[in-house]
């Protein structure tokens, strides 16, 4: 396996996630990701300039997500959320509830601000630090604390509380 | 509350699914980068590049290396050679080389300035 095949392997996930989170459109997602590593693979030495993959690739990501939202004035909006088949369970009341819960999670996203919603993910999907969130989205950490203390309510308050 | 909340957020947007992935989006990446033939070891890097940019990038290493070809452009520029490199360098606008291209046709812009 080689060094490009790694950063693939170890950046796909929380890329598309991010990805998802801007776009809310799986195929338009997954379709950004492997546009970045393509582009990444043509030109590795735009690597060269920073010690951080995953800063880069995130930030060229969000570049890359906002161009596809200005260049199809994709709306997120409920009626254009996509319908995306939950996950299989050998449990049919689970697979059930997981797709009711995806339903309502997908609705709830669909209502929030894109800050918010990328918040949310850079933070309670991808872990990241409230430093490094700050320094991607270059905004201060108080911001991102308020911002994703404001995603977290509206998002429990969108889907209410159904799934406590 | 924000222990709770951030709780139930990070579990809700897990359980949910949305922001997995396909499980075939890492291969599908990697089949468009290296494609299909090569397995295991480390592959050919530009094996995405159609087989047209391939030969032009084979014939201008081919041409830089035996020929000395920047040699000649700076010493005799003709009209054709700086259109064909120039035209390579768009072909390899996507691959390292581009660089290497332009810088020749940098130096020969220079030289026939001078």
């Amino acid at each position: 396996m080689n060094s490009m095949e790694l950063i693939i392997q170890k950046y796909s996930r929380d890329l598309y996630a991010y990805c998802f989170s801007i776009l809310i459109n799986r195929e338009a997602a997954e379709d950004v990701c492997q546009d970045l590593f393509v582009k990444l693979l043509s030109k590795p030495e735009l690597l060269n300039s920073t010690r951080n993959t995953r800063a880069w690739l995130l930030t060229a990501a969000r570049n890359r997500c906002i161009d596809v939202l200005r260049s199809e004035q994709r709306v997120a909006s409920c009626d254009r959320v996509e319908e995306i088949p939950a996950e299989s369970h050998s449990d049919p009341q689970l697979a059930i509830l997981d797709d009711e819960l995806a339903t309502a999670v997908r609705h709830a996203l669909s209502r929030l601000k894109r800050e918010h919603r990328e918040v949310l993910v850079l933070r309670d999907f991808n872990g990241m630090s409230y430093r490094h969130i700050a320094s991607h989205l270059n905004w201060d950490v108080e911001k991102v604390r308020w911002t994703l203390h404001q995603a977290r309510v509206r998002l429990r308050d969108f889907i209410g509380d159904v799934y406590e | 509350m924000s222990r709770n909340r951030s709780g139930s957020a990070r579990k809700l947007l897990r359980r949910s699914g949305l922001f997995e992935p396909s499980p075939g989006l890492s291969s599908r990446i990697s089949r468009s980068i290296f494609g299909d033939s090569v397995e295991g070891s480390e592959r050919p890097r530009y094996k995405h590049a159609s087989p047209q940019m391939r030969l032009i990038a084979a014939s201008l290493f081919a041409a830089i290396l035996v020929l000395n070809i920047p040699g000649i452009i700076t010493r005799n520029p003709a009209p054709y050679a700086s259109h064909t490199f120039e035209q390579i360098g768009s072909l390899l606008q996507e691959t390292p080389l581009a660089r290497e291209v332009s810088d020749i046709v940098n130096k020969r812009k220079r030289s026939s300035h001078e």
